[in-house]
């Protein structure tokens, strides 16, 4: 920033900070302060009640070696994201290109496929819960139909996860169908005509110019999705509670039951910020790597 | 040029405005907290001035800050309490500030954290060692001794064992309720079978049960089940504890759970599920279906607090001990409420007359008839007051009394909400896997679970 040289500039910078003053003083109150207070709070022993007690990096040490429900969490939390990402990114861009084709009330459609969105989780989770439920849920009516032997969806070990990640998929893949409807509207006409010129039909116009022109739109929906599915909490919460043996708790979940269950603030701060070092090292990587792939 | 001099003055003034809204709407926030939270109850600000002078004259009025969890029938009733409390104590009013069951402990003591602690807490007997060692229970032992109206015996003496660590007593006991057998009459009438009674053993539950476990339309699929049972610790102990087993011993030290008795246990209870099929296999399941409110279970070892629930669904029910194990053993479990003082508190002499009212056979008698639960004072207990409350003809509360004369707590460690959230699940091993090695799931968590315990302070 340059040196204000007279008061007419000052003053301009003045009214300026006044005008950003009240979105930073909130961001200051509510988002920076708190994280840099976890970060203390990290190396030390806090009940909420009896004064923080400094312990260095006694937290983080339990985490890797004396916590076994750590990895569990961990391991839970790749698992689902192994499983919602790829069916999040592959069911938006499907949509995404169903309702960019000229059909008679497509408006509707891109309505239908948002809803979920703004849709409150909770909701969402419980009529999930019933959809998964053993004996009346409509999944395993449907099942029963190919005679699949009813199944207990949320109290079994195998599909527990599976269930969770479903309803993450459906419950995201409208918002990335909208970033990849942009997307896709971006793409210049003449690319696919002069695609056309040289004889290539459908599927050569979407290998050779759909999907390069849409790798920026994929690239920032691959981000954040990782970000967001990291950080899966609401369907854990509301659906499992981390049942079948903690099999679906996720490290946000562990991170509420540290903080607001057992009232170990310290493990749940060195816990939030093991989970933004993952978070951030992973972004990073994607940053770093998008040279290999990202065409802008 | 004025002009625009003055625009920037708006625009610097509105701006300020905004930063000066958003600040005061913080502030603002926890001023109603702290005037919610009771006048004279939290900071050292508040308790200047009038509010002190308040404290020696004892003339003038004090609100105390009281929290609680439950559910909407047992909050009606303590407002009686509390309205028969202020009349005897005119200068002495209660803000019942009532909590869901899942965010009560979060907002304890996001509270005292806070600086705008409660006065009087509600707490029950599994936790009291967790918080007591948190150092926010006031030890009641000296007010007790100084209060000459207060009469110990007014309850049991086992009453207060929950509450007492180290021989001091932490909270005052004011209702427990304890597991009882609930029965669908309508179910039992349809098949011609005789009412459950106290006779029942877990071989004739069991039998009892298969018989009433049907599908009812013909569709291939169980719609009424026989029996079922929660997979919580509360609902579990019982069982383990009537087959003369243990899960924490009562130096609160050492874990037996692998013991040859718990093992006969765990696998009663998953055979009913797997083997008999007389139990839903979703027992432990969030959303589950069967459920003795909707009338597709006969039988449900369930808490006493549901009389009032089923009270409220008109459903046709009885009520009768649980059954017995195979060596003849009867063990249900206590789950007794109590209120405590708040340590950090500044009006515990005024928040002991409160407990003391609690407990008197004037305060008793109206949470009695608003059925919270089995009142901790014997005399009201044994009266019509609580005996005649339930309005479901039959339903006869003698059994809780009966029930109560077998029941015990479990002997829990200061980590225990730990030990419920990961250890417990573990068990799921058991309930939701149809071929589970009960005797390897339980050697496999008595290790973690004796791990945790050591951990415990």
């Amino acid at each position: 920033m340059k040196k204000p040289n007279n008061s007419r500039e000052r003053r301009n910078l003045l009214t300026g900070l006044a005008f950003i003053a009240p979105n930073f003083i909130g961001f200051l109150i509510f988002s920076l302060i708190p994280v840099g207070a976890s970060l203390v709070l990290s190396f030390s022993n806090w009940d909420l009640i009896s004064p923080p007690e400094f312990i260095g990096i006694g937290n983080y040490k339990e985490l890797f070696t004396a916590d076994p429900l750590f990895w569990k969490v961990l391991w839970n939390t790749v698992r689902y994201c192994l499983m919602a990402i790829p069916g999040m990114m592959i069911l938006a861009l499907l949509l995404a290109l169903l309702v960019n084709q000229r059909l008679r009330g497509r408006m509707i459609y891109r309505f239908i496929y948002f809803l979920p969105v703004v849709t409150s989780s909770i909701a969402v989770s419980i009529v999930w819960t019933w959809m998964f439920n053993t004996d009346f849920g409509l999944i395993n009516q449907f099942l029963s139909i190919f005679n699949v032997p009813s199944i207990n969806w949320l109290a079994d070990e195998r599909t527990a996860m599976v269930a969770i990640a479903t309803v993450g998929i459906w419950s995201s893949a409208g918002y990335n169908m909208v970033l990849f409807l942009a997307g896709l509207q971006a793409i210049p006409r003449q690319l696919y005509e002069a695609c056309e010129i040289d004889g290539g039909g459908t599927i050569r116009k979407f290998t050779s110019v759909t999907i390069p022109m849409l790798t920026p739109t994929t690239f920032f929906v691959l981000v954040m999705s990782i970000i967001n599915s990291f950080q899966v909490f609401d369907y854990v919460y509301m659906m499992t509670g981390g049942a079948p043996n903690n099999t679906t708790k996720s490290i946000v979940s562990y991170i509420y039951d540290n903080g607001f269950q057992f009232f170990k603030m310290g493990n749940a701060s060195a816990l939030s910020w093991v989970l933004f070092l993952i978070v951030f090292s992973l972004t990073y990587v994607q940053f770093k790597m998008q040279d290999k792939w990202v065409e802008y | 040029m004025k002009m625009k001099k003055s625009i920037k003055l708006l625009s610097g003034l509105l701006s300020v405005i905004l930063v000066a809204g958003t600040l005061a709407g913080c502030g603002g926030k926890s001023a109603a907290e702290q005037s919610s939270a009771g006048v004279s109850s939290g900071t050292a600000v508040q308790s200047t001035g009038a509010e002190a002078t308040a404290v020696q004259s004892g003339g003038e009025e004090k609100t105390l800050v009281a929290v609680m969890w439950g559910e909407q029938a047992r909050w009606d009733a303590q407002k009686k309490v509390n309205d028969a409390f202020s009349q005897k104590y005119p200068n002495l009013k209660i803000d019942l500030q009532t909590l869901p069951n899942d965010t009560y402990w979060t907002k304890l003591q996001t509270m005292i954290a806070g600086g705008t602690p409660p006065d009087i807490a509600f707490m029950q007997e599994m936790l009291t060692p967790t918080y007591q060692a948190k150092g926010i229970m006031a030890d009641l032992t000296d007010y007790m001794g100084k209060d000459t109206e207060f009469k110990k015996d007014c309850m049991p003496e086992g009453m207060y064992g929950p509450f007492t660590v180290d021989g001091k007593l932490y909270a005052m006991p004011t209702m427990t309720f304890v597991n009882v057998l609930f029965y669908n009459k309508d179910i039992f009438d349809k098949a011609g079978i005789p009412y459950p009674d106290e006779n029942y053993t877990w071989d004739t539950l069991r039998d009892t049960a298969k018989q009433l476990t049907k599908d009812t339309n013909g569709d291939g699929k169980i719609d009424q089940y026989g029996f079922s049972f929660g997979a919580w610790p509360n609902f579990i102990f019982p069982y383990i504890w009537a087959n003369g087993g243990e899960f924490v011993k009562d130096d609160r030290k050492t874990s037996v759970l692998n013991s040859a008795e718990n093992v006969q246990t765990f696998q009663y209870l998953h055979d009913l599920i797997w083997k008999d099929k007389v139990t839903p296999s979703a027992a432990a399941n969030k959303s589950n279906a069967f459920d003795f409110a909707n009338g597709n279970i006969a039988m449900f070892d369930l808490g006493s607090w549901n009389v009032a629930v089923y009270d409220d669904k008109k459903i046709n029910y009885g009520i009768t001990l649980t059954p017995k194990a195979p060596n003849g053993g009867r063990v249900v479990n206590t789950f007794p409420n109590g209120w405590f003082i708040v340590n950090q508190s500044e009006n515990k002499e005024d928040a002991w007359k409160y407990l003391a009212f609690n407990v008197s056979e004037e305060g008793q008698k109206v949470a009695a008839e608003g059925k919270v639960g089995m009142p901790a004072n014997t005399q009201i207990a044994k009266s019509d007051a609580y005996l005649k409350s339930s309005t479901t003809p039959g339903v006869d509360l003698g059994v809780t009394l009966k029930s109560a004369e077998i029941s015990r707590g479990a002997y829990t460690t200061s980590n225990w909400s730990e030990i419920e959230s990961k250890i417990w699940p573990e068990f799921d091993l058991i309930w939701t896997k149809e071929n589970a090695d009960v005797k390897a799931v339980l050697d496999s968590v008595q290790t973690k679970l004796q791990a945790k315990v050591n951990e415990a302070k």
